[in-house]
């Protein structure tokens, strides 16, 4: 009886085919936040000039992000603007630009990127610990386990962009 | 059919135990009709015989019974998962069992083979009603055959097989959970998986599916974030996943300690710290799935 029951298991076993479980999801899940967030900061600044595309580069490699970010630019826009996103791996590339995203191995282009955009409305996002007191007028930080972000309002203020006010209730360090 | 054979001596018990004739002779023509396997006119001699007063607590009625129900079952329900042919048969065996206290039954054997087989038939079924609407059923042939097992084998262990239909049935539901979204199959698999995870937590396979199912939770969790979900809800949701990744980690880290070389738990891990932002472990998880793949 015994070597009946332990046939009858096998059989179980092999005719499902059911037992192991070996789905699972591989999306990047920090990419879609990422990208719902650099698209959500559109609706809370004042963007200067509103003709031609709304162009939003990512400077360094970040596929994901670059994937995420053209699955909105396919559907949505900013006010009548396209979006249009580039991508670029020095900052002599980066042309005419509402939204930069420097990945953490491009940091070191931020100061430069600070002085080539000064004054021209565009907005400096970065991912890097510190440097939204250097710069950087967002800067996305790890708190909890989750993205969350920091706003520089001086920041905002050299790039020539003006914050609406619930941005600020938003960040979880706010630098004047 | 070929239990006749050996049951010929039935007759001459029957009239030395002194039965009245009408009755030994509903016992006598239902034999008579089974050799002829005309099942269903013997079923209604064995059953009158199985009611009367005077037979109903012979052994040798329930066992030839047993006998008429287990061919109609074979010759008319045999594909049905459900089948009271079969379910009868199993009663009646039982019970001639039973009634043979002292096992002077010479065809004893011949009843336990036919219980056997029959217990073989539950648990063959379990697979022809393994979907989202008739698992039911699949649960009853499983809980037949385990309580027919036990029955037959006092030593057999009904936890671990019980553990094996729940996990069975827990991925059955996890899949379509995946293919459609319910919530109904998502409450389905977890209220099987850990019915099986209550019986051996200790298995790598409950553990590896638990893990998926949350991990699976957590990233729909994302992927249902609209571009227009306000920033505010977007800490929500975040909070939701991450809650989801950590259920998913606990059972993903038991299932990696029972079987550090699965790669599908690795790959899991790796997509559990990468959602809860983690990166260093995240590394840890990437730098072990590349040892694994490399050629040996």
């Amino acid at each position: 009886m015994r070597r009946i029951i332990l046939l009858l298991f096998a059989f179980l076993a092999l005719s499902t085919d059911l037992v192991e479980y070996s789905y699972f999801q591989k999306d990047d899940t920090q990419a879609k936040i990422k990208a719902t967030f650099v698209y959500g900061f559109t609706k809370y600044f004042e963007w200067p000039g509103g003709n031609g595309d709304f162009v939003i580069t990512i400077l360094g490699e970040n596929p994901g992000l670059v994937v995420e970010l053209n699955k909105i630019a396919a559907t949505k826009k900013v006010g009548a603007q396209k979006i249009v996103i580039v991508n670029h791996q020095t900052l002599k590339e980066v042309e005419k630009s509402n939204i930069i995203f420097i990945t953490p191995d491009k940091s070191h282009f931020l100061n430069d990127a600070v002085s080539k955009f000064k004054g021209k409305g565009t907005l400096i996002v970065t991912e890097k610990q510190g440097l939204a007191k250097v710069g950087s007028t967002i800067n996305f930080v790890i708190e909890e386990n989750k993205q969350k972000f920091e706003l520089n309002k001086s920041a905002a203020s050299k790039a020539g962009l003006t914050i609406g006010s619930s941005l600020e209730k938003l960040a979880v360090n706010v630098y004047n | 059919m070929r239990a006749v054979k050996h049951i010929s001596l039935l007759f001459l018990l029957l009239f030395a135990a002194g039965q009245s004739f009408a009755q030994v002779n509903k016992l006598e023509k239902a034999l008579e009709l089974y050799q002829e396997k005309k099942l269903d006119s013997a079923r209604i001699y064995i059953d009158e015989a199985s009611l009367n007063p005077t037979t109903r607590n012979e052994y040798n009625v329930w066992m030839v019974r047993g006998f008429i129900y287990k061919d109609l079952y074979k010759t008319k329900e045999a594909e049905k998962p459900i089948s009271s042919y079969r379910d009868v048969a199993v009663e009646s065996f039982k019970k001639s069992l039973a009634l043979d206290s002292t096992s002077i039954n010479p065809q004893r054997e011949g009843i336990l083979k036919g219980l056997k087989y029959i217990a073989s038939t539950y648990h063959n079924d379990i697979n022809k009603t393994l979907d989202t609407i008739r698992f039911q059923t699949s649960l009853n042939n499983a809980a037949k055959f385990s309580a027919l097992s036990k029955f037959l084998d006092p030593s057999f262990k009904e936890s671990f097989y019980n553990y094996e239909v729940y996990l069975t049935i827990g991925s059955m539901f996890e899949k379509e959970y995946e293919h459609k979204k319910s919530k109904n199959n998502l409450d389905y698999a977890k209220a099987y998986l850990f019915k099986a995870h209550d019986i051996d937590s200790s298995s790598s396979l409950v553990n590896k599916n638990l893990g998926l199912l949350y991990y699976n939770q957590a990233v729909e969790s994302i992927n249902s974030i609209d571009p227009d979900t306000p920033l505010d809800q977007l800490d929500v949701i975040q909070q939701r996943a991450v809650d989801l990744a950590k259920q998913a980690k606990s059972y993903c880290l038991k299932a990696h300690k029972i079987n550090p070389k699965d790669k599908v738990v690795i790959e899991a891990l790796m997509g559990i710290y990468y959602l809860l932002n983690d990166m260093v472990m995240y590394n840890n998880y990437k730098l072990m799935l590349e040892e694994l793949n490399k050629p040996h």
